[in-house]
């Protein structure tokens, strides 16, 4: 067995998890090999230097301490039984709160968004009476006469200037 | 036939029946060990008698969940070992920078125990410098590893006790027995080599006188 494999095995020789010849054999290469012993040493002595470390007296009142300790903690788990019940309804009652609240929220941002979108939000027909349709669709077939009344106005100048010129002339013939 | 409980088991059966008198008894056989492994635990605090009655008050507490079928210094180190964690979680949590100390390394570590101290003429100081030595190299070690340890050490508990107590396999407490061993070892060996040279160093001035 050479040093490496002894001193992993060292520890499980010192927690008796080793036995039989693997044991035996740690053991003769501890007897061979004052290294591999040195390191043994360490264990050994570093695990029963722990026995000093001893723990002080517990104190004479450490029972009656706990008992009275339950005796206190059971009052007051009489005096507070129904405190799971009212915590249960605040939870209750706050959750419900949130709700309405996220469903008041969701409501005002739906509107918000219906007002800004046009394709979502159509707005209401304005209500027209019908006289004023007839009279909009009158201007409308006749647009295009309006468009030229102006022109037609300057005709009927020149036609009534002709009429007149004619007729002058012709009392003038008579004469 | 049925196999009669042991005294700890018959206590525990009549203390869930509602005889308070007979947890009492129980605190009373336990104490010792429950104080002793937080006390060794947590570091010597001196709350550790506060921390103790709070594992019998939830071991009260716990009472109806208790049965039979496992030994009851088992059952009780379950609950001892995670009321200290519990507390360490909370010390860790409460604890302010300016009070904090640092884990040491291990070479921090074997300076400090390395100290020259055993210059010391009382024994009663050595042994005190002993425990003080022992103490910082149990609490450098991991939480794991030091309850497996403790465990094991100061309550010889098997590995399989142990792994019940702890919540793991028995393999997984011989690892953490090993690893633990092996920190110790090297966190105590300044100390120990100290007290070799100087016993070899007396020992020297013996002959040559």
């Amino acid at each position: 067995m050479n040093c490496r494999k002894a001193k992993t095995l060292l520890i499980h020789l010192m927690g008796e998890d080793l036995a039989g010849e693997a044991a035996a054999e740690v053991r003769r290469h501890l007897r061979e090999c004052p290294a591999c012993r040195r390191e043994w040493d360490l264990l050994v002595k570093s695990w029963e230097l722990l026995d000093g470390y001893e723990t002080p007296p517990v104190s004479h009142g450490f029972a009656r301490s706990v008992m009275r300790r339950l005796g206190c903690e059971t009052r007051v788990g009489v005096q507070t039984r129904h405190t799971p019940r009212w915590r249960f309804a605040s939870r209750l009652l706050s959750g419900l709160a949130a709700c309405l609240a996220a469903v008041a929220t969701a409501g005002l941002l739906w509107q918000h968004l219906v007002r800004h979108d046009g394709t979502r939000g159509v707005p209401p027909a304005p209500v027209v009476p019908d006289e004023e349709i007839v009279r909009d669709l009158d201007v409308y077939e006749n647009l295009d006469l309006l468009q030229r009344l102006s022109l037609l106005a300057d005709l009927d100048v020149v036609e009534r200037l002709d009429r007149s010129s004619l007729t002058g002339d012709a009392k003038r013939d008579e004469e | 036939m049925q196999e009669p409980f042991d005294r700890d088991t018959e206590l525990m059966l009549r203390c869930q029946a509602g005889d308070e008198a007979c947890f009492e008894k129980l605190v009373e056989r336990h104490k010792q060990r429950v104080f002793g492994l937080v006390f060794r635990f947590l570091g010597g605090r001196a709350d550790a008698e506060d921390i103790a009655q709070e594992v019998f008050v939830r071991v009260y507490h716990a009472r109806r969940s208790y049965t039979p079928r496992a030994k009851f210094t088992t059952w009780l180190y379950t609950i001892c070992r995670n009321t200290c964690f519990k507390e360490l979680r909370k010390r860790k949590h409460n604890t302010v920078s300016l009070s904090q100390e640092t884990p040491p390394s291990g070479e921090v570590l074997a300076d400090r125990i390395a100290q020259p101290h055993t210059a010391s003429p009382s024994a009663a100081l050595l042994q005190s410098e002993r425990v003080h030595v022992v103490k910082t190299a149990i609490d450098a070690l991991p939480e794991a590893q030091r309850m497996a340890l403790l465990l094991r050490k100061y309550d010889q508990l098997s590995y399989q006790e142990i792994a019940k107590a702890m919540g793991c396999s028995a393999k997984a407490v011989k690892s953490l027995l090993y690893r633990a061993k092996q920190n110790l070892r090297n966190s105590l060996a300044p100390y120990v080599e100290k007290g070799e040279s100087s016993e070899t160093s007396s020992a020297g001035r013996d002959l040559s006188e």
